[in-house]
């Protein structure tokens, strides 16, 4: 595995992972706020995974763009 | 046998407080120091010769530099020039501290997520004052893609939004668990040498040899992914497009 691609990995986990957890305190902060509970903890779930894999997505899309004019790796990351 | 975490003690070397806040003097201070005075010695030692065909520690300084500078401009084109010395500097920081962290006994200040959430929340309200400065409102256009029929637009425009907030955290938390993976693993695999002792030990020794270079090539890497995102998010802010 090139450096590239452990880079691109290791930013695809992390967008995943944060994306979940700041949706999950979102909706949870928004529970205990307004007292919906549990709707807006899953609600905020959702949105949380939905944006940590658009962030994850754009990584990756930009990599692939990258890779398929099979041009200048290791310069312009994720 | 210690525990593989006890690493990651903060310790308490000069007490002191400042208006009721704890503002000790810690060995995670400490080695940020440490990285400080280390980068500015290699940067202030290697560029006072200014020879033209480089020395040693010269050339080290020219290739941090113009590794930096170039990526700025590939990725933030020639408005980011204003920011190029901060991006040294974060990069720079890091990699001092993520390599200083490899050396037995010392302290990695980057493996807490204070630290590198600290930076993560420094790049990310920066970036956003810079895009409103330069944008005004229409800054926000940032959370609104292109060619979406309107009703698609109420679920993606929370979407963007929150993508556009988990930034620090994504930043913060890929710097701290890799250091903190990282260190973890190399503690266990130094117990398992202990534990198997002169006749098994040798098969842990050698794993922790190679993975020694591994996180080598990983302190540097995570030092070069944070300084690249952070071009990649002022290059958003600056021409307002992904």
């Amino acid at each position: 595995m090139s450096q590239r691609q452990t880079g691109v990995a290791y930013r695809v986990l992390a967008d995943m992972i944060a994306g979940l957890l700041v949706g999950a305190f979102l909706g949870y902060w928004v529970d205990r706020w307004l007292g919906w509970a549990p709707y807006s903890l899953v609600t905020g779930l959702v949105l949380g995974f939905a944006a940590g894999a658009n962030n994850a997505w754009r990584a990756i899309r930009v990599y692939s763009d990258e890779a398929a004019k099979g041009g200048d790796e290791g310069r312009r990351l994720p | 046998m210690h525990s593989p975490m006890e690493q990651f003690e903060i310790k308490r070397l000069l007490d002191f407080k400042i208006g009721g806040l704890d503002a000790s003097f810690t060995n995670s201070s400490l080695w940020m120091i440490i990285a400080v005075i280390l980068a500015t010695g290699v940067f202030v030692m290697g560029m006072r010769q200014r020879a033209l065909v480089p020395g040693r520690l010269q050339s080290v300084a020219e290739l941090g530099y113009e590794f930096i500078a170039n990526m700025v401009r590939d990725n933030v084109g020639d408005q980011g020039k204003k920011y190029f010395p901060f991006i040294l500097t974060l990069f720079i920081f890091i990699l001092f501290a993520n390599v200083l962290g490899m050396v037995p006994y010392s302290f990695t200040p980057t493996s807490h997520i204070v630290v590198t959430f600290a930076m993560a929340l420094f790049v990310f309200v920066g970036v956003t004052l810079i895009g409103l400065a330069r944008h005004g409102t229409h800054f926000f256009s940032l959370f609104v893609p292109k060619g979406v029929p309107w009703v698609l637009l109420l679920l993606l425009v929370p979407i963007e939004i929150i993508s556009y907030f988990i930034r620090p955290f994504s930043l913060s938390i890929r710097l701290f668990a890799n250091m903190l993976a990282g260190h973890t693993m190399l503690k266990v695999f130094g117990g398992f040498v202990v534990m198997l002792g002169l006749i098994g030990g040798w098969a842990p020794l050698a794993f922790i040899v190679v993975f020694t270079g591994l996180e080598l090539l990983i302190a540097f890497l995570q030092a070069y992914v944070f300084a690249i995102l952070t071009c990649l998010y002022l290059n958003d802010a600056i021409h307002l497009h992904h």
